[in-house]
Order: structure tokens, then C-alpha cells, then sequence
């Protein structure tokens, strides 16, 4: 039997030998790999056009932000307030203003990151190259895992690009003002504006490729990522504040993916150039570092529904 | 060597796939046959993991597809034209594949080559026509250079000369030892290339043969007689048991004159000389084979999915 065996096995060999030498040489190193799986989901988002216009147009926005809010607090400087005219000598500006600025500057890009995230998977779908990329690798969370890496990975860089522009703009702007340095604990704006900004947006790009998994559909996924980024926290503030009753909507609007990004960026700072609702509630607000939590745990929720749907579901 | 073993599948309503075994052997073409909606690309999906059976399993060289080392080494699959996302180029579409797998970029370009699309492989998918995206996804298949070939109806969409160049490629795989499963619903496009035969209706296997004994057993052969003399023609084989004379419709092939009759199990020899010597008239005497179209509609005609009413009475 074993000597059979050793005969089939070498008449294989021999053909295999014959099969071409060329092709013998690169076979041994073909095998799928995470790091291939992310080199290849790498150049699927940078060989569309899409990426660069949607993360082109997140950066875009936040630099857009930062600057319509710098022009207004430099301008708010230079005038009287209560009687409308120019001063002379325009007022210090406060540190934190200017970093609550550049904090808050990323809340609109969100929303582009946020489709960003739900198209890198959706398409897939949409275009049935999910059938080609599962067949190329069909180990589907090592395929949903490195996806998602590589989205996260662009939209760290977006966020990065983006915080970095937007405080070049706010330099330029406030370039020539006196500034009050920053007091106390107010401090740690700086951290959370510089790592947290390009996080949070990496963390909205993750909640959209897990929405998108989820959804499997670019309208489904980009309607649920606008009601959970713009629609769900207005609901509950406007509703919470129109009926006192039921003022802890506004607790549950503070829950939602939208203020959690905020309140974290805003680092739990009063700042007047930033506008905020906090300090004169009765209900309960969470501290930045909650917000934080509560966004991750947005994140997990979607980005663990995407990856359970993406193993499981059937490729028609 | 692909195993198919007891495959089956629900899809809400519908009995998908029933209890579906067959092998698709080392060194053969399998042609897998079936109407539209038999279950074709269900059980293909199957096997490469996209679609999860509710029963039973299916082994490419011993080991499910899911679980290979290297997946684009063991099988290349075409399971649709469209498999590209339509705004990537061609070539970054290959290159993303092939860097999931470890394949170099030079078998990238090999292969564009091979399939022809050199001139285009900067294009963007979603330009392509229908023959040029098959030969896309053909391309990707041929990445790895495949021991497996699982081809889904790979000619619809090509001209002739594509058509022609998918069976020499298919007899090419096939002759270097390697399993090719092809599937179609047309019996003349298998029956050139295929050596066995698995035909599939309503998701049931309905027979597993060779070309060469689907061909021996039901190619009847017959003889078409067009005279102006009926009597005298059913004169002759009066007494003859086992020949059967039936009336025919007339072809436009057929003189316009005469009666039409098909004679089976007569010898066309034999029956020559009959009407010789009675002095038959005749103005057709010519054997027929049926065709194996006919044969393999016969077959499927009761597991037809989706059947349509005859012309006449759609135009009445």
C-alpha cells in the first residue's frame, strides 16, 4: 500500500516538475496572509477615486470649520460687544477657545468619514467584487479584519492631515492676537484635540465599515450612519427640552455617537467660543473621558454585528 | 480533484440544492449541465465557502476551500463576468487578488497578457463590455495558476474567438492533470469540451455519465423519407415489427412536395434498397441523428424552472 502510495506520489511530482518551472518557482510562496489580506485592501481603497474625494472633502471640512470659527473669535476680539464698535486695542484671546476651535472643527467631516466607511464595504456588495475578494480570500474574518484595518488606517491619516491643516489655518488667523495662556486643568484640550481628533475620526470610519457590513447596502448604511451622526442627539435635545417631564432625553441624547464625539472632544471645558448646553442642566451629563467610552462602545456594537454578519451571510 | 458530498441548501421558499454529490476528476473536463435556476452556481458558491450549505460538504484536493493555505493556488474560479468593482482599473482589480495570495505582480501582468486585456488594463472595469469583463474575471481566475478550474457558464458573453479560446484553455488545464469544472446550459458548448457529465435539475443530480455514453445512449439515429407515395411506403414495412413509420412535419430543408416521414429502427442501407426494388418514389432519403440537445432537453424538460409558453401562443 505505502509503496503505491510512494509511486503515485512521485509520478505527481514528476508532473509537477513538468508543469512549468517558472510557475514552480513563486508556488512555494503563495499563501494567504493577513499582511497580503491588507496590502490588498490597501490599494482597493487607493485605486478609487471615491477615497480621494471623500477624504479629500473631510479635510477640506475640517480646515473649513477651523477657519469659520477662528475669523469669528478674532473678529468677536476686536469688537465691543454691548455697543458694537471697533476697539482699539483688541481683546487677549483665551487658549482653550482656540483649542475647543480646532476640537470641534471635526464634527461635520464625521459625516464624510462616516460614508466613507459604509462605501469601503458596501461596495464590495454592490458591485459583486466581494465574490472575486472572498474567493481570493475566503477566510472571512481575516478579509472583514484587515478592511476594516485599512479604512481605519486612511482615516487616522485623514484626521491626521486634517487636525494638522486646520491648526495651520487657526495660526494664520490668529497670528498678531495676544493669547491667554491655559489655566489649570484646561490642559489636556491639548492631547485630546492633537491624538483624540484623528482618533475619533478613525473610530466614526470603524462604526461605518461595521453599519455597512451590517447593512450590506450603501443607502441602508449611509441612512443609519447620518440618523446616528446628526438626527438621533437633535431628536432627544429638542424633545428633552420642549417637555420638562422627560428632561433626561437629554442624559439619553448625550448617549448617542454624535455628542459622545463632541463632549469628548470638548474635553468637559467651558469655553465660550464652543457653544454648550452643559452647565445648566438638571440632568446627568457624562464626563469627556465617558463620552469616550460610550463612543467605543458604539464602535464595538457595530464593528461586532458587521463581522458576525460578514462571516455568516450568504453570497447569492 | 473537486468532491461534492451530499450537498444540500434552503433558501426561504426553496429547496435549493438536494442531496448533490459528484467529482470533478484530476485530468478531466466536467461539463455540469442544467436549465437556468437548477442549481449550478448555488452548488458552485458552495463549494468555495460562499454560500454555507445546510448539509453536507465539498473537497478541493481533500481539504474545504475554506480552510486552504493557499486558496488561489487550489482553484480559480469564474463565477460571474462581473466581478470587478467598476471604477478600478483592471490591472489594480488583478493586483489587489493576487496580493492577498503572495502572487507576484509579474504573474499579474502574465496573465493580462494571456487573457488579452493588455490594451485595456488600465481601463476601469465598469467600461468594460460583457466579453472583455469575462475575460477580467477569467484573468483572476488564472492568477494562482490554479490546480482547480470551477468556470460558471465562462463563454457567455464572448465572440467566437473568446469562446474558442476558453474550451482550448479548458482542454489545456485539463491535459496538465488538473480538474476543470465547467458549467452551461447548452449541451453542444459541454459536449466539445467536456469529457464527463453531471447534469442537474431542481437541484438534484439527475444523471452523472461521460459525453462518450450520453452520446451512445441517446443519439438515436432515424430516417427522413419525404414521397409522394404514403401507401406504398407503410406497404413495406407492414410486416416489419420492430420499424416504426410516423408522419413528420415539414422543414424548410424539405422539398415542398410529398409526404414527410421519419423511419426509426430501419438501416438506411437496407431500406434503400427496399424502396429500389418496390419502386418507391422518393424526393428526400437522408439519416438523422437526434441531437443531444434534444436528448438533454428531454431529460430536463420536467425540472424546468422557469418555462416559457411556446411562441404561437404568446403572439396569439
Amino acid at each position: 500500500m505505502s509503496v503505491t502510495t510512494t509511486n503515485a506520489e512521485a509520478a505527481s511530482a514528476a508532473v509537477n516538475r513538468s508543469a512549468g518551472r517558472r510557475a514552480n518557482r513563486w508556488n512555494r510562496r503563495i499563501r494567504l496572509s493577513f499582511l497580503g489580506s491588507l496590502k490588498a485592501e490597501l490599494l482597493k481603497l487607493r485605486s478609487l477615486k471615491s477615497t480621494w474625494i471623500l477624504l479629500g472633502l473631510a479635510a477640506a471640512l475640517m480646515v473649513g470649520m477651523a477657519a469659520l470659527s477662528a475669523w469669528t473669535i478674532t473678529f468677536m476680539a476686536t469688537v465691543d460687544i454691548t455697543t458694537g464698535k471697533t476697539l482699539d486695542h483688541p481683546k487677549p484671546l483665551a487658549a482653550v477657545d482656540l483649542w475647543a476651535v480646532l476640537a470641534s472643527s471635526g464634527s461635520t467631516a464625521a459625516l464624510v468619514i462616516g460614508i466613507f466607511g459604509v462605501m469601503a464595504i458596501t461596495s464590495e456588495y454592490t458591485t459583486s467584487a466581494i465574490q472575486s475578494s472572498l474567493t481570493a480570500n475566503p477566510r472571512r474574518i481575516m478579509f472583514y479584519t484587515s478592511k476594516s484595518l485599512a479604512v481605519a488606517l486612511y482615516a487616522l491619516a485623514s484626521g491626521m492631515v486634517g487636525v494638522l491643516l486646520a491648526s495651520g489655518v487657526l495660526w494664520l488667523f490668529v497670528h498678531g492676537h495676544d493669547v491667554a495662556a491655559l489655566k489649570g486643568d484646561q490642559w489636556r484640550i491639548i492631547p485630546i484635540t492633537v491624538a483624540g481628533f484623528p482618533l475619533i475620526i478613525m473610530l466614526i470610519a470603524l462604526l461605518a465599515v461595521g453599519l455597512g457590513a451590517l447593512t450590506r447596502s450603501t443607502v441602508g448604511g449611509v441612512s443609519i450612519v447620518v440618523v446616528l451622526l446628526m438626527v438621533l442627539s437633535s431628536i432627544l435635545a429638542i424633545v428633552s427640552m420642549a417637555v420638562s417631564q422627560v428632561s433626561w432625553l437629554g442624559t439619553l441624547a448625550y448617549l448617542t455617537p454624535d455628542m459622545s464625539m463632541n463632549n469628548f472632544l470638548g474635553a468637559s471645558i467651558r469655553s465660550d467660543a464652543v457653544s454648550s448646553v452643559t452647565s445648566q442642566q438638571n440632568y446627568w451629563i457624562p464626563e469627556w473621558w465617558q463620552s469616550g467610552l460610550i463612543l467605543c462602545a458604539w464602535v464595538a456594537v457595530a464593528w461586532i454585528g458587521g463581522l458576525t454578519v460578514t462571516a455568516k451571510a450568504d453570497i447569492k | 480533484m473537486i468532491e461534492v458530498e451530499g450537498l444540500s441548501k434552503r433558501f426561504k421558499s426553496k429547496q435549493a440544492l438536494s442531496n448533490v454529490a459528484f467529482t470533478a476528476e484530476d485530468g478531466k473536463v466536467t461539463g455540469f449541465l442544467g436549465p437556468n435556476g437548477a442549481g449550478k452556481s448555488t452548488t458552485m458558491r458552495a463549494m468555495l465557502g460562499l454560500i454555507a450549505p445546510d448539509d453536507g460538504r465539498a473537497l478541493i484536493d481533500g481539504t474545504p476551500f475554506v480552510k486552504l493555505r493557499a486558496p488561489m493556488r487550489a482553484v480559480g474560479a469564474v463565477l460571474d463576468a462581473k466581478s470587478a468593482h467598476r471604477s478600478r482599473s483592471a490591472r489594480d482589480h488583478l493586483l489587489a487578488l493576487a496580493y492577498t495570495n503572495g502572487i507576484p505582480q509579474r504573474r499579474v501582468d502574465e496573465v493580462i497578457d494571456m487573457t488579452g486585456l493588455t490594451s485595456a488594463a488600465r481601463t476601469k472595469a465598469g467600461r468594460f463590455s460583457l466579453g472583455m469583463s469575462q475575460r477580467l474575471s477569467i484573468a483572476a481566475a488564472l492568477l494562482g495558476d490554479p490546480h482547480n478550474l470551477v468556470l460558471d457558464e465562462p463563454i457567455n458573453g464572448l465572440d467566437p474567438e473568446g469562446v474558442k479560446w476558453v474550451r482550448e484553455l479548458c482542454r489545456y488545464y485539463a491535459a496538465q492533470g488538473r480538474a476543470v469544472l465547467l458549467s452551461s446550459h447548452l449541451m453542444s458548448e459541454v459536449a466539445l469540451t467536456a469529457d464527463n457529465l453531471v447534469i442537474i435539475g431542481q437541484g438534484r443530480i439527475l444523471e452523472t455519465t461521460t459525453v462518450g455514453k450520453f452520446v451512445a445512449e441517446h443519439s438515436t439515429r432515424s430516417i427522413r423519407v419525404v414521397t409522394p407515395e404514403p401507401d406504398k411506403l407503410h406497404a413495406i414495412f407492414a410486416n416489419a415489427s420492430q420499424v416504426q413509420v410516423v408522419s413528420d412535419q415539414r422543414t424548410p430543408a424539405d422539398p415542398p412536395i410529398g409526404e414527410v416521414f421519419r423511419i426509426t429502427g430501419a438501416d438506411l442501407v437496407a431500406a434503400a434498397h427496399v424502396f429500389a426494388r418496390a419502386g418507391l418514389i422518393t424526393y428526400e432519403l437522408v439519416e438523422e441523428r437526434a441531437s443531444l440537445e434534444e436528448a438533454y432537453m428531454a431529460l430536463t424538460h420536467n425540472q424546468v424552472e422557469y418555462q416559457a409558453k411556446p411562441a404561437a401562443e404568446v403572439t396569439k
